[in-house]
């Protein structure tokens, strides 16, 4: 059998009773890649991995391996791998029985057994571990035994459901690079599941945003950040959050089309279509493009400190604009008061339907 | 009950009567045996003859008991594992019915099912019984292993799955491993279940082939005379030792598969 493969999913749905847990979901996964599926909890995430390893059947659509349609296809028959976020160790078995399971289930001669389970728990830093019990290894442990379980057998493909988010933030720092360099020491198609989005742009190729079942968008996190196709996707990635203010366009004004919120009126640098004037829109700035001023300039806004949150190496201040609440990063060190002017420096406009229109 | 089984029956009459036997004397049991009993006069000889029987009706129980817990093992184990997680349509209502059943007032379905195993030609065997008592004993074996079962997670039985079993071989390589403590747990109420059954044990059987323990003792009791009770006694310490063998060896399993089932 091929060690990887490109996995397909189309107008894949799922529902459970009334509930469309996915929705008509188009994904294309490239031989090799890192994929990560994002999204708030009982987005559909983790159901849409479940189903590319066969233990939920789709209600319609279908699946391709390489090709080869899947959909039907029973778990065992498809050699795809999976960590799970409690691990799922099983607990009458010790880390290297764990590890030799899915051999043994195929029949492979011991010697092999033992060389393999051997040459990945080397890679993983757990040969000393190997006669230990679940019970008796810690959170770290017990995932790179899974990590381990999953790898061993050279699979198709690595599905991975949110395998950091059980473990502390320190270790989780660490096993996200050492789950980068797994990636190159076992180049096979990984698809990802997580809520957090640093996991999600530090390790992907690619990362399908979705939410209530449907992606959103699907692309590298480099375009995620700068290019969101929508409001959705703007404000979940990024920390802190983008601002997003509503109001509306207004026709121009001296060649400039103006966005009016609730509190104050922007002069929005950027060419709108006819439609989409004198139409609600949202305005969109990163926490970054909300910049402060200590006197007033043109084009500024007066605003009231709200809250700081001094974060370290940066720090988090929130500015009263009239009823309007904004965001700001700072540099940390740098000196704010009760009163300042902020300008944007950079912005999205959305539509009425929140998709994105233009950027400046 | 083990100390006066130990002393001779006119012994423990007198006053004050002993706490403790003189000397280590085995004539009740050797009664049992088969051996004569001088120390024995009065009584109906009827209960002589019954004591005589307990041997048989201890080993009638053990095979009647085994064979239920056998039978529920069989049975209870693809019941409680199907509804605890294959999804089909009236599973919750079919563990509903399964407890219902146990709610009878045992006393209320004596005539028919004496109906049911006579029409059978039952009556007086060893399988008639077994038969009853595995319809007694599976509904609290079900519970205690759905229960069971529901306590592992999902995700052990994923792993499974996608590590090449088919659904038989994850049951039987995974679930059934890790479930150990709530099988033993489980098979030995249902031993306990038929081993102490009595209504349906003394009904069902008539003659000493095929009379249980529990049977045997009260027609014993019932008939005891005046200088049987040491004897009594004695077909008492028998009648107990399997199960307390039986705690014994698994009483550790026992605590650990109750309290799994009663913690959820």
């Amino acid at each position: 059998m091929k060690e990887t493969a490109r996995i397909v999913l189309e107008n894949l749905t799922k529902n459970f009773g009334h509930v469309k847990a996915v929705d008509n979901v188009n994904l294309e996964i490239e031989d090799k890649e890192f994929v990560t599926l994002l999204g708030p909890s009982g987005c559909g995430k983790t159901t849409t991995l479940r189903m590319i390893a066969g233990l939920e059947l789709p209600t319609s659509g279908r699946i391709y391996f390489d090709g080869k349609l899947v959909t039907d296809v029973p778990p065992h028959k498809r050699n795809v791998a999976m960590v799970f976020q409690d691990y799922a160790l099983y607990p009458h078995m010790n880390a290297f029985e764990n590890i030799a399971f899915s051999l043994r289930m195929r029949k492979v001669p011991n010697n092999e057994i033992r060389e393999q389970v051997t040459n990945t728990a080397r890679v993983l830093r757990i040969e000393h571990l190997l006669d230990r019990m679940p019970p008796e290894l810690s959170g770290g442990e017990k995932q790179r035994v899974a990590l381990g379980r999953a790898l061993v057998r050279k699979p198709t493909a690595s599905l991975l459901d949110e395998p950091l988010s059980s473990i502390d933030a320190k270790l989780r720092d660490e096993m996200r690079s050492e789950l980068i360099k797994i990636h190159e020491k076992f180049p096979t198609t990984f698809v990802y599941v997580t809520h957090d989005q640093v996991e999600a742009m530090t390790l992907s190729n690619k990362i399908a945003v979705m939410q209530n079942g449907r992606i959103h968008q699907y692309d590298t996190p480099i375009n995620l950040f700068y290019k969101p196709v929508n409001t959705f996707v703007a404000s979940f990635i990024g920390s802190p959050a983008m601002n997003l203010i509503e109001g509306k366009l207004s026709s121009p004004q001296a060649g400039k089309v103006m966005f009016e919120g609730q509190d104050f009126a922007f002069p929005v640098p950027v060419e709108v279509d006819a439609e989409h004037l004198n139409a609600k829109a949202v305005l969109g700035v990163r926490p970054e493009g909300v910049v402060l001023h200590e006197k007033e300039v043109p084009g500024s806004f007066g605003a009231e400190l709200y809250t700081a949150e001094i974060r370290g190496e940066f720090t988090v201040l929130k500015l009263k604009l009239g009823d309007t609440i904004l965001t700001s990063r700072i540099e940390s060190g740098r000196m704010f008061k009760k009163s300042m002017w902020v300008t944007f420096a950079k912005g999205y406009v959305f539509d009425a339907n929140s998709q994105l229109k233009s950027t400046f | 009950m083990v100390v006066c089984s130990f002393i001779p029956d006119p012994e423990l009459y007198q006053t004050p009567p002993p706490f403790f036997p003189t000397r280590l004397y085995l004539g009740n049991y050797q009664f049992l045996w088969g051996t004569e009993l001088e120390e024995l006069s009065g009584g109906t000889p009827g209960v002589f003859a019954q004591a005589r029987n307990m041997l048989t009706s201890v080993a009638n129980s053990l095979i009647v008991g085994v064979s239920v817990t056998v039978i529920c093992l069989i049975l209870g184990v693809f019941a409680a594992y199907s509804i605890a997680r294959v999804p089909m349509r009236g599973s919750s209502e079919s563990l509903f019915y399964i407890f219902f059943s146990r709610l009878l007032p045992s006393i209320a379905i004596l005539v028919p099912i004496y109906v049911i195993i006579q029409a059978f030609r039952l009556l007086d065997s060893l399988l008639g019984i077994m038969l009853v008592h595995s319809a007694f004993a599976i509904p609290f074996f079900v519970w205690v292993l759905f229960v069971y079962f529901k306590s592992i997670p999902q995700s052990i039985e994923d792993a499974a799955r996608i590590d090449g079993c088919s659904r038989f071989q994850q049951l039987r390589k995974v679930t059934l491993p890790i479930s150990r403590p709530g099988l033993i747990a489980a098979s030995i109420f249902a031993f306990m279940t038929s081993y102490n059954e009595f209504l349906f044990s003394s009904t069902l059987s008539n003659t000493i082939a095929s009379r249980t323990a529990s049977a045997t003792l009260t027609a014993v009791a019932q008939g005891m005379g005046r200088y049987s009770v040491a004897l009594f006694m004695a077909c008492d310490v028998v009648a107990i030792l399997p199960p307390i063998a039986l705690v014994l060896i698994f009483r550790k399993q026992v605590m650990e598969g109750l309290i799994t089932a009663f913690r959820r």
